[in-house]
C-alpha cells in the first residue's frame, strides 16, 4: 500500500488533502477494549504522576501496536527561524518518545522541528510518507515508512504534536488511527494542562515561601542593624559625655590657673542679705592665688570677718553699691592697715548677686615708674663720662697742641691777653712754654705779637672759627692754627688747635731757594732749558737763551699755542722728526734730536740739538717733558769743514804719493848711477817737503805768497843765498793748487844754478824779479817771474852738460800743462834766462787777511780754494 | 811696474785710443808712458775738463778714458757725462773716498790714488773687452734692452776678482 498523494517535499505539504487520503483507505475496526484499558492506565498515571502521562501515552501507542515508534514533541511558542518553513521555526522544548526510536530520546528525531511546527501552525493532522527523505537531517534507523501527526493542545492552543510512525512497509495509517491518536492526544493535553497548573501552584508556593524567608531575613537584619546603631550611639554618647566632662574640667582648671597666674588679685563675692533684703556682708566665693598670698585664705569666709577694715576703707560700701546699681567701680584705695597697706588699683563689677573684683598692687609698679628716670640719668651720666674719657684721651694723645684760653680784654674792650684754662701734653713741645695752665700768655711770653690777641679776641666775640698760618717772632716758629670759640660770647673762651710748622716752612724756603738757584743756572745757561706740559705740549718753562738762539722773544713764543709756534720756527724738512721725538719723550724715553730753525728776525738758519727727557710725578706718570737745547750750528759747520779738510788732506796726500813715485821714476831714468839718483832724488824730496811745510802751516783762507816760496827755496841753497837778488812785491798770494809744482820747478832751476849756473861760479849771480800784472781787470791777475842768471861763463854748447833736463821739462812742459803758465827758457850767453807767467789768487795776502776778518761772522767760506 | 806686466795686460789696448784726464803733470806723464808702453794711443793727457771736452769734439773719439775726479778743484763729471752719452767706457782715479763720487757715476769703477800703472792698464783692458762683447751682443740683439749699468756692475765684480788675486 503506497500513499498516493504525499508530496515529495515538505514545502508542498500544504497541497495534501490528508483527511481525504486517510478517508480513501480502509479503516480497521476500532479496539475499544484496548482503548479503554489505555485510558484507564492514563488516568491512573494522571492521578499518580501527571508528568509521566505523555511518556505513558506513547508507550501505550507502541504497546497497542498502533505505531512502531511514537512520540510527543512540545514546541516553544516563539519563532526561531524560518529555515524549514515560512511559518517560523519553533524549537522542541519537551518530548517523550517510545518504540523503536526510544533509543533516540536524547537525540531528537529528524522531523522534530519541521513537521510539528507545521502541525501546530495549521492545527490539523498530517500524514507523511517516508518523512526522512523529505527533511535534510541525518537519517535515523530504522527509517519510517509513514508518519502520522496530530496537534497536541494546551487548553485551546496547539503546543505540539503527537506522532506515530510505522517502520513496516505493509503498515499504513487509516482513519481509525487518526481517531485514536486524536482522542489520546486530547486526553494527554488535558493531563498536560493539569500538570502545568500543578507546576504553577507549586511554583507559587515556593515563591511565597521564598518571600516569607526573605522577609524574615530582612527583619532579622534590620533588627541587628538597629541593635548595632543603638550600641554605637550609646558609645558615642558615653564618649561625648566623658569628653565634655574633661573639657569642663580642663576649662575650669584653665580658669583657675589663669586666675591663679594673674598678678592681680581676683576675688568673687556673693552678697549676704538679712531678712529685709539689705546687704550685710559678702561671702567670698573665689579667691585666686595672688589674692590668697596677699590677703590670706578667704574662700568661703565673710568679707567683714576677714577684713575688719573693709567698712572703714569703704570697700564694703563700694561692693554694695556695685551690686545694687550694677555700675562698675574703679578705685585706687590706699588702705593703711595690715595686710592691706599699700597702694592698689581696684575694679569692681557686678556678678550675679555679688561682685567680682580685680585688685592690682600698685606699690612696686609705681616704684619702678619712679626708678626709670633715675636709671636714664645714670645711663646718660655714664655715657658722658665715656665721652669725656675719649675726649680726654684724644686731648692727651694728639701731636697737635691744644689749649682752651680765656680772653682778657682791657677797659676799652680790646683783647690784651689770655689765660690758659687747660693745655694738652703736646702743648709744651709745640710752644716751648711749660706749666702754662692757669697763667696768662703775657706772663709766659711778654713779647708775643699783638695780632694773636686780636685774632683770638675776634673769635671769642663773634664765634666764627678761623684757620690760618702765622709766624710768631717771639716764639720763633711758624704755626698752623685752628681756633674756635667754646661756650658763649660772655665766657670769652677760645679753643686753639695748633701745630708748629717751622720744619715745613724751612723746607719750603729751602726748596724755594734751591729753585731760585736752579733758575739762575737756567737763566745763565747759553743752552735753552725748557719744560713742556706732557698733556698739551705747552711750554711751562723757557730760559732766556731761547731768545738768543731762536732769535725770537719769549713773550711772542709763549703766545697762542706754543707747540704750533715752535713747530713753525722749524724748517719744514725737520718738523716731522722733531715732533716725533717729543712724542717719544712723552712716551717715556730720553731722546736727543737735531733740527734746524729759521730765525724770524734775520732768516738765519740755526742747527739745534735738543735733549728731551720725561719728568714724572709721584705715581710715575710722565707729566712734563724737560729738555736742553743747544745751538750747534758752529759745531756742525766745523764738523762739516773738518770732513772737507780731511778729504782734502787725503786727496793731497795720495796725489803727493803719486808725485813722489813719478818723480822717483823720472829721476831714476835720468840718473847716471845710484849715487847720482840719491843726490838728485834727495834734493827733490827735500823741495817737496819744504813746500808741504809751507802749505801745512797755512791757516784757513791763508795763502802761500810767492816771496815766501822763493825765499824758502833760496834759503835752502846753503850759503849761496848772498849771490841771489830778489825784487818784487810781497804778499802775492799763490793758489794753493799751484804751489807744489811751482816750487818744484823753482827747485829744479835753483839746482841747475847751483850745479852749473850762477851759483856754481863765484863771479856770477842770480836775479829774480817778479811783478803782478793786473792790467786786465776782467781777468785774474798774473804773476810774472823773471829768472836771470848773469855773469856765468857758459860752457860750449855741445860739450857741457846743462843739467838733467828736468828743470827745463818742468818749466817748458809741466807748468804750462798743470798751471796754464806761459814760460820761456833760454840759454843766454851769460846764463839762463827763464820767465814764468801764471795766474794767481785775485787778492793779495793782505787783502785776503782783511776779508778773512770780515768772514769770521759768516758760517762758511764759499770761496774756499781747494788744491789739486 | 815691469815690462812683462805691461805686455801681459796690454793686449787689448794695442792700437786703442785712450783719453787721459789728469791735472797732475807727473801722474799724467806716468800714465801716458805706461799706455804708450802697451802700444795704446794716448789722447791727451789733458789737465782740465774743458780741455777734455774739446778733445771729445775731435774727429776721432777715444775708445776708453781714464779720468781724475778732481782737476785742480774742478769736477771731472762733465767729461764723465759726455763719455756716458757717447758710450765710451771710462775709469775714475781719485784721492777721495768712494762716498765723494757723484751719485749717477757711483757705479763706475774707480781706482784710488796712488795708482799703480799696471792696475790701470788691466782695468782699461777689461772695460774695453767688456765693451767689445756688448757691442757684439748688440749686433744680434739690436732690439734688446740696453743696460749700461749692467756692464759696470759686472766690471766691478771682475775687478774685485782680479784685485783679490793680486
Amino acid at each position: 500500500m503506497t500513499p498516493t498523494v504525499l508530496p515529495d517535499v515538505v514545502a508542498g505539504l500544504d497541497e495534501i488533502p490528508i483527511t481525504d487520503a486517510l478517508a480513501t483507505r480502509p479503516r480497521r475496526r476500532p479496539d475499544y477494549e484496548a482503548e479503554a484499558q489505555a485510558l484507564a492506565e492514563l488516568v491512573e498515571a494522571l492521578a499518580v504522576s501527571p508528568a509521566t502521562v505523555p511518556q505513558r501515552l506513547v508507550d501505550l501507542l507502541v504497546g497497542m501496536g498502533v505505531a512502531g515508534s511514537a512520540g510527543i514533541s512540545l514546541l516553544t511558542s516563539g519563532e526561531i527561524s524560518g529555515e524549514t518553513s515560512g511559518e517560523g521555526a519553533r524549537s522542541v522544548r519537551g518530548r517523550a518518545i517510545a518504540g523503536t526510536w526510544a533509543t533516540h530520546r536524547g537525540d531528537g528525531v529528524p522531523f522534530d522541528e519541521g513537521l510539528p511546527a507545521l502541525v501546530v501552525t495549521r492545527n490539523t493532522p498530517l500524514l507523511v510518507s517516508r518523512p526522512q527523505a523529505r527533511v535534510p537531517a541525518a537519517p535515523v534507523e530504522p527509517p519510517l515508512q509513514e508518519l502520522l501527526l496530530v496537534p497536541f493542545h494546551a487548553g485551546d492552543e496547539p503546543v505540539g504534536t503527537l506522532w506515530a510512525g510505522t517502520h513496516d512497509l505493509g503498515r499504513g495509517f487509516d482513519g481509525e488511527d487518526l481517531r485514536l491518536l486524536t482522542r489520546l492526544a486530547r486526553f494527554a493535553s488535558a493531563a498536560c494542562v493539569m500538570t502545568g497548573a500543578l507546576d504553577e501552584a507549586r511554583a507559587a508556593r515556593t515563591e511565597l515561601e521564598r518571600r516569607v524567608a526573605d522577609g524574615a531575613r530582612a527583619l532579622a537584619e534590620a533588627h541587628e542593624t538597629l541593635r548595632e546603631t543603638e550600641a554605637r550611639h550609646r558609645t558615642d554618647l558615653e564618649r561625648e559625655v566623658a569628653e565634655r566632662t574633661a573639657e569642663l574640667r580642663s576649662s575650669r582648671d584653665l580658669v583657675q590657673a589663669t586666675l591663679d597666674r594673674s598678678a592681680d588679685m581676683i576675688q568673687v563675692f556673693e552678697a549676704v542679705r538679712d531678712a529685709s533684703g539689705g546687704i550685710v556682708d559678702f561671702y567670698c566665693r573665689l579667691n585666686n592665688r595672688t589674692a590668697e598670698c596677699r590677703l590670706g585664705e578667704m574662700h568661703g569666709q565673710s568679707l567683714l570677718a576677714c577684713d575688719p577694715g573693709a567698712v572703714r576703707d569703704g570697700i564694703f560700701e563700694a561692693f554694695r553699691q556695685v551690686v545694687e546699681t550694677g555700675r562698675p567701680s574703679v578705685t585706687e584705695p590706699r588702705p593703711a592697715h595690715e595686710p592691706f597697706n599699700g597702694r592698689f588699683h581696684r575694679s569692681v563689677v557686678k556678678l550675679g548677686d555679688g561682685v567680682a573684683t580685680t585688685t592690682r598692687e600698685m606699690t612696686t609698679w609705681n616704684e619702678a615708674q619712679e626708678a626709670i628716670p633715675q636709671a636714664g640719668d645714670a645711663v646718660a651720666r655714664v655715657r658722658l663720662e665715656e665721652s669725656e674719657a675719649k675726649y680726654r684721651h684724644l686731648f692727651n694723645s694728639i701731636d697737635e697742641g691744644f689749649c682752651i684760653v680765656e680772653l682778657i680784654f682791657d677797659d676799652r674792650q680790646r683783647p690784651v691777653d689770655y689765660r690758659f684754662l687747660s693745655v694738652n701734653p703736646a702743648f709744651d713741645q709745640q710752644t716751648g712754654l711749660g706749666d702754662a695752665t692757669g697763667r696768662t700768655m703775657r706772663e709766659l711770653l711778654p713779647g708775643l705779637e699783638a695780632n694773636w690777641f686780636e685774632t683770638f679776641g675776634r673769635i671769642a666775640l663773634n664765634g666764627v672759627a678761623e684757620r690760618f698760618e702765622r709766624r710768631s717772632g717771639a716764639l720763633d716758629r711758624w704755626y698752623e692754627v685752628y681756633a674756635f670759640r667754646v661756650g658763649t660770647a660772655e665766657q670769652r673762651q677760645v679753643a686753639l688747635l695748633f701745630k708748629d710748622i717751622q720744619p715745613r716752612k724751612s723746607a719750603e724756603a729751602a726748596l724755594r731757594e734751591s729753585e731760585e738757584r736752579l733758575s739762575q743756572f737756567g737763566e745763565a745757561s747759553s743752552d735753552v732749558l725748557w719744560m713742556r706740559d706732557a698733556a698739551t705740549y705747552q711750554w711751562v718753562y723757557l730760559t732766556p737763551a731761547f731768545e738768543t738762539i731762536y732769535g725770537l722773544d719769549r713773550a711772542t713764543a709763549l703766545s697762542g699755542d706754543h707747540m704750533v709756534s715752535w713747530v713753525e720756527l722749524i724748517v719744514p724738512d725737520d718738523r716731522a722728526g722733531a715732533v716725533e721725538s717729543l712724542h717719544r719723550v712723552r712716551a717715556g724715553g730720553s731722546v736727543t734730536f737735531e733740527y734746524r730753525v729759521r730765525r724770524p728776525g734775520d732768516g738765519g738758519i740755526r742747527w739745534i740739538r735738543d735733549t728731551g727727557f720725561p719728568m714724572r710725578d709721584a705715581a710715575g706718570a710722565v707729566c712734563w717733558i724737560g729738555g736742553v737745547g743747544r745751538d750747534i750750528t758752529e759745531e756742525r759747520e766745523t764738523a762739516e769743514h773738518m770732513s772737507v779738510l780731511v778729504a782734502e788732506l787725503q786727496h793731497r796726500t795720495r796725489n803727493l804719493m803719486g808725485v813722489v813715485r813719478a818723480t822717483a821714476d823720472k829721476t831714476l831714468r835720468n840718473s847716471s848711477g845710484l849715487a847720482d839718483f840719491r843726490e838728485r832724488y834727495g834734493t827733490r824730496l827735500a823741495a817737496l817737503a819744504r813746500v808741504q811745510g809751507l802749505l801745512s802751516r797755512l791757516a784757513e783762507g791763508e795763502r802761500v805768497s810767492f816771496d815766501e816760496l822763493i825765499r824758502s827755496e833760496v834759503a835752502a841753497l846753503d850759503g849761496e843765498a848772498s849771490r841771489v837778488s830778489l825784487s818784487g812785491p810781497k804778499a802775492v798770494a799763490l793758489r794753493s793748487s799751484t804751489v807744489q809744482i811751482f816750487a818744484m820747478a823753482l827747485h829744479e832751476l835753483a839746482t841747475n844754478a847751483l850745479k852749473y849756473g850762477a851759483l856754481a861760479q863765484p863771479q856770477a849771480h842770480l836775479e829774480i824779479r817778479w811783478h803782478v800784472d793786473a792790467a786786465e781787470p776782467e781777468r785774474a791777475p798774473w804773476l810774472h817771474v823773471d829768472w836771470r842768471e848773469r855773469g856765468v861763463r857758459m860752457p860750449a854748447r855741445d860739450g857741457l852738460p846743462q843739467g838733467s833736463g828736468s828743470g827745463r821739462e818742468l818749466i817748458e812742459r809741466a807748468l804750462p800743462y798743470q798751471l796754464g803758465a806761459r814760460t820761456t827758457f833760454v840759454m843766454e850767453p851769460d846764463g839762463v834766462h827763464c820767465t814764468i807767467a801764471l795766474p794767481v789768487s785775485e787778492q793779495t795776502i793782505r787783502e785776503r787777511a782783511k776779508a778773512a776778518l770780515r768772514r769770521n761772522s759768516e758760517p762758511a767760506d764759499p770761496d774756499a780754494d781747494r788744491g789739486g | 811696474m815691469t815690462g812683462s806686466v805691461v805686455r801681459q795686460a796690454g793686449r787689448a789696448l794695442r792700437g786703442r785710443r785712450i783719453l787721459v784726464v789728469e791735472d797732475e803733470y807727473f801722474l799724467a806723464d806716468e800714465l801716458a808712458r805706461g799706455l804708450a808702453g802697451a802700444e795704446a794711443e794716448v789722447v791727451g793727457p789733458i789737465a782740465t775738463a774743458q780741455g777734455a771736452l774739446d778733445l771729445l769734439e775731435g774727429p776721432a773719439p777715444p775708445d776708453a778714458a781714464i779720468l781724475d775726479v778732481n782737476l785742480a778743484g774742478e769736477d771731472v763729471y762733465p767729461v764723465a757725462d759726455a763719455l756716458l752719452a757717447l758710450g765710451i767706457p771710462f775709469l775714475f782715479t781719485t784721492g777721495y773716498d768712494q762716498a765723494t763720487i757723484l751719485g749717477r757715476h757711483a757705479s763706475v769703477r774707480r781706482l784710488e790714488k796712488p795708482v799703480d800703472t799696471a792696475t790701470v792698464l788691466r782695468a782699461l783692458d777689461l772695460i774695453l773687452a767688456d765693451r767689445a762683447s756688448r757691442t757684439g751682443a748688440a749686433e744680434w740683439r739690436s732690439h734688446g734692452p740696453s743696460a749700461p749699468e749692467w756692464g759696470t756692475r759686472a766690471q766691478s765684480r771682475e775687478f774685485d776678482r782680479i784685485l783679490a788675486r793680486e
